[in-house]
């Protein structure tokens, strides 16, 4: 979209998505509902919203250094946590009335120590036991693990969380993914009418504001890219993002900036958001909960037993999309997603899609030399 | 026999066994006759034990092939992989033996997401590598809580396990083998218990690290072949008994004139040959605990097949060197450092930080902490427990003789 005819509801999304602190938060706080942090994306909203709580995923959005983070995680921890806390340290969070804590990857789940035991003064901290296989027992296991959750949150918030209050939430974030998916499906035509940067903003944004706001501004998103012409074809190649955390553009804006564009990505803040739907008439809400996280949607690259139903849907959407090529990017010392792209570069070589697997920090010193790569990557798959 | 030969001899016993966790030993293994299964981390002995399978561990064999002649070559091969560079070079090499085509097919395959992304990741490699693909696997997920509901679930977990490998190589485990083998079992875990003790005795009269060995011994050695099991009991009992004499006659460790104890919070380094010994000679220095000579008695509780994989469950979450102070959360992890450090009567805490360990290098302030409200002098270190070259074990050496030397110790 071009910078003229952009819409207001994409500009708004590119604001949120590129700060901590939006609008849509301060007027939830100033309304005197809670809010509430959470990492990562297994951790299901719908029970935060249920409890009329406001979820807010948790990102590093705006750091630009680890300084003060530095005294609790060295530079052999990921750089996605070190930059989170380092803005939870200086302020940056200070909205948040608790935090939830999965135990997704190692680096992740340390932060719950060190946020407990550091200055950051947020009234409720919780780890979330996130099993790690995908299975039926586990799937039990992690409807436990919510219902433990559940009560906790109850306590905390003076909330009641009725089934019928899940119901409730889980048809408001099915209406979410769907929206979503209507979006990403507008991409796969030959002219794509929202660019894989502006994609990010939207995705983002998405857990960042309520959803029955979001879900009104997606709808009118939605509208006003169907009427828009179809005039953004002549793009050098069409490209799939892959990787871990997915909160910035950076790898699609340098991708995009050198003539491609990104037509669907498979990140965590990204298009695995979308995916499938909770069984909104289960009888037992939370357990329609755990199995969407643990059976339907095992994206979390350290969830064994499930990477061939990862590695086939990536393979899937690279064909959907008509994808030339596939950018796969992990922060440096992330050892989960060493071991997923190094997989997944294997697989995607064998059903013949070029890929560039990337190791970045998560606020880059420099993008001259991602951009170097990229821009070779491109040459090799444009059309 | 002296005394110290006795513990010289329990030493050398201890390295021949230790070449069947090399990968020659596991290809060795594959030999043997018996059913063979690699698993990704700690092989739970109890269990390839009363059911007479040997099993091979995929990080053991990757932590020793960063020793002994080309160990540098191989770190650089498997680092050339570019799974990730700062990865931990046992799980590194574990990758790289897996990927080169050097490792036997197994009859089945374990894999678990404990202790470390690493190891999960390993685990995945392994699920996921092609010429193993109709090859059984199971996959275990070791939950980071240390409730008797977590054990349980963990305990269930097992017994598909067992199922599972019943079903993969056609063996049995029977109620009566398996309480055998936990009473065995038992009976090692309160030998490593009384070799602690006696340990703490000043000075010190044997080289505390010999926990370790019979540890892996027990467990690891033991994995590979049962008949080594009962062995390894043998092996612990003759270590206590000559430790207690030492106490008793209340001689220090040979040729040492101890001054200073301290405590090594990670693993012990492949390169620690270089390094312990020097620190004894010249500085009096003795390291009274790593990771893997710190235990806990978690006794295996015989009363039913479900309480005992219950409590193998439990031994293995809260026993087991590293699960337990990387699958947990920091009150764990700290708290055995004010524990040690009081019961071994360390004057130091050295917080080496491998760089492959992520939980050690985002605990560090914690650890930090703990020890200054707890009066005990800390030292962050930051080397490469594999990789000599990150860190040489001179420049460990002359650091710490600094620290201990600031600090008073020396």
């Amino acid at each position: 979209m071009s910078e003229e005819n952009r819409s207001q509801v994409l500009k708004k999304f590119n604001d949120y998505a590129g700060k901590i602190l939006n609008p849509s938060v301060e007027n939830v706080k100033s309304a005197d509902c809670r809010v509430v942090g959470y990492f990562c994306s297994f951790i299901p909203e719908e029970l935060f919203i249920a409890a009329g709580l406001l979820p807010f995923r948790m990102r590093g959005t705006g750091s630009e250094t680890t300084e003060r983070a530095d005294e609790y995680f060295t530079s052999c921890n990921c750089s996605f946590p070190r930059h989170c806390f380092n803005q939870a340290l200086t302020g940056e969070f200070t909205f948040l009335d608790g935090l939830v804590v999965g135990t997704s990857c190692d680096a992740t789940r340390y932060i719950y120590d060190n946020w407990k035991s550091s200055p950051i003064k947020t009234p409720f901290i919780y780890l979330l036991g996130y099993p790690h296989v995908s299975g039926v027992a586990m799937a039990n296991y992690y409807r436990a693990e919510l219902a433990k959750l559940k009560t906790a949150l109850e306590e905390q918030f003076g909330a009641r969380i009725t089934d019928e209050k899940l119901r409730s939430a889980i048809t408001l974030c099915n209406e979410t993914r769907e929206l979503q998916r209507q979006l990403y499906e507008m991409r796969k035509s030959a002219s794509p009418p929202i660019t894989g940067s502006e994609m990010v903003s939207v995705m983002v944004a998405g857990v960042s504001m309520p959803k029955d706001e979001y879900n009104a501004d997606l709808k009118q998103l939605i509208e006003e890219l169907e009427a828009l012409p179809a005039t953004n074809s002549t793009y050098a190649a069409r490209l799939m993002v892959v990787g871990s955390c997915g909160d910035d553009d950076i790898l699609s804006r340098l991708a995009e900036e050198q003539g491609a564009l990104v037509v669907t990505d498979h990140t965590c803040f990204g298009g695995k958001l979308k995916y499938g739907a909770v069984d909104g008439a289960a009888s037992d809400p939370l357990q329609a909960l755990a199995e969407y996280q643990i059976l339907t949607r095992p994206f979390c690259a350290k969830v064994g037993g499930a990477y061939q139903l990862r590695a086939k849907v990536i393979l899937d959407a690279a064909k959907e999309f008509g994808v030339d090529g596939v950018l796969g990017q992990r922060l440096g010392c992330c050892d989960t997603w060493g071991g997923e792209l190094y997989a997944l570069k294997e697989d995607l070589k064998g059903a013949g899609i070029p890929s560039l697997m990337i190791e970045r920090e998560y606020v880059p010193d420099s993008e001259g030399q991602l951009a170097t790569r990229v821009q070779a990557f491109i040459e090799t798959v444009r059309r | 026999m002296t005394d110290q030969e006795i513990i010289n001899a329990l030493t050398a016993e201890g390295n021949e066994y230790f070449k069947a966790l090399t990968i020659a030993g596991v290809n060795d293994n594959a030999r043997m006759g018996r059913p063979f299964i690699i698993v990704s981390d700690d092989a739970l002995p109890e269990i390839p034990v009363a059911m007479d399978i040997s099993c091979s561990i995929m990080t053991v064999a990757g932590a020793m092939g960063t020793v002994g002649p080309g160990a540098a070559e191989r770190i650089d091969k498997a680092t050339e992989m570019g799974v990730e560079n700062r990865l931990c070079a046992s799980v590194k090499m574990g990758a790289y033996f897996l990927k080169a085509g050097i490792l036997p097919v197994p009859d089945m395959v374990i894999t678990t997401n404990s202790p470390c992304d690493a190891v999960d990741m390993l685990g995945q490699m392994m699920d996921n590598y092609p010429p193993w693909a109709k090859v059984p696997k199971f996959r275990l997920d070791a939950p980071h809580g240390q409730t008797d509901e977590d054990f349980v679930y963990f305990g269930a977990q097992l017994k598909e396990m067992v199922q599972a490998i019943e079903k993969a190589t056609g063996k049995k485990l029977t109620m009566e083998r398996f309480v055998e083998v936990a009473e065995e079992s038992n009976r090692q875990a309160s030998l490593i218990m009384d070799f602690q003790e006696l340990t703490r005795a000043v000075p010190c009269p044997v080289d505390p690290d010999m926990a370790r060995v019979g540890w892996e011994l027990a467990r690891w050695v033991a994995a590979t072949d049962p008949s080594v099991f009962p062995k390894a009991t043998g092996w612990l009992e003759r270590l206590v008994d000559v430790t207690e004499r030492k106490v008793k006659a209340k001689t220090g460790m040979d040729g040492v004139q101890e001054k200073i104890r301290f405590l090594w919070y990670d693993v012990s380094p492949s390169w620690g040959s270089k390094l312990f010994p020097r620190l004894r000679s010249e500085l009096g220095a003795v390291c009274m605990k790593t990771y893997y000579s710190f235990h806990n008695y978690i006794p295996i509780d015989t009363t039913s097949m479900d309480s005992m994989l219950a409590s193998v469950a439990k031994k293995y979450l809260m026993g087991t060197p590293m699960t337990r102070q990387a699958m947990h959360t920091a009150d764990v992890f700290c708290d055995d450092i004010v524990r040690i450090c009081k019961e071994d009567k360390c004057d130091a805490m050295i917080m080496p930080c491998h760089i492959g360990h992520r939980d050690t290098n985002a605990y560090q302030k914690l650890a930090r902490d703990t020890c200054r409200a707890n009066g005990i002098p800390f030292f962050f270190l930051g080397c490469d427990v594999w990789d000599e070259r990150y860190m040489p074990a001179d420049v460990v050496f002359d650091r710490l003789k600094t620290f201990f030397q600031s600090t008073g110790l020396a």
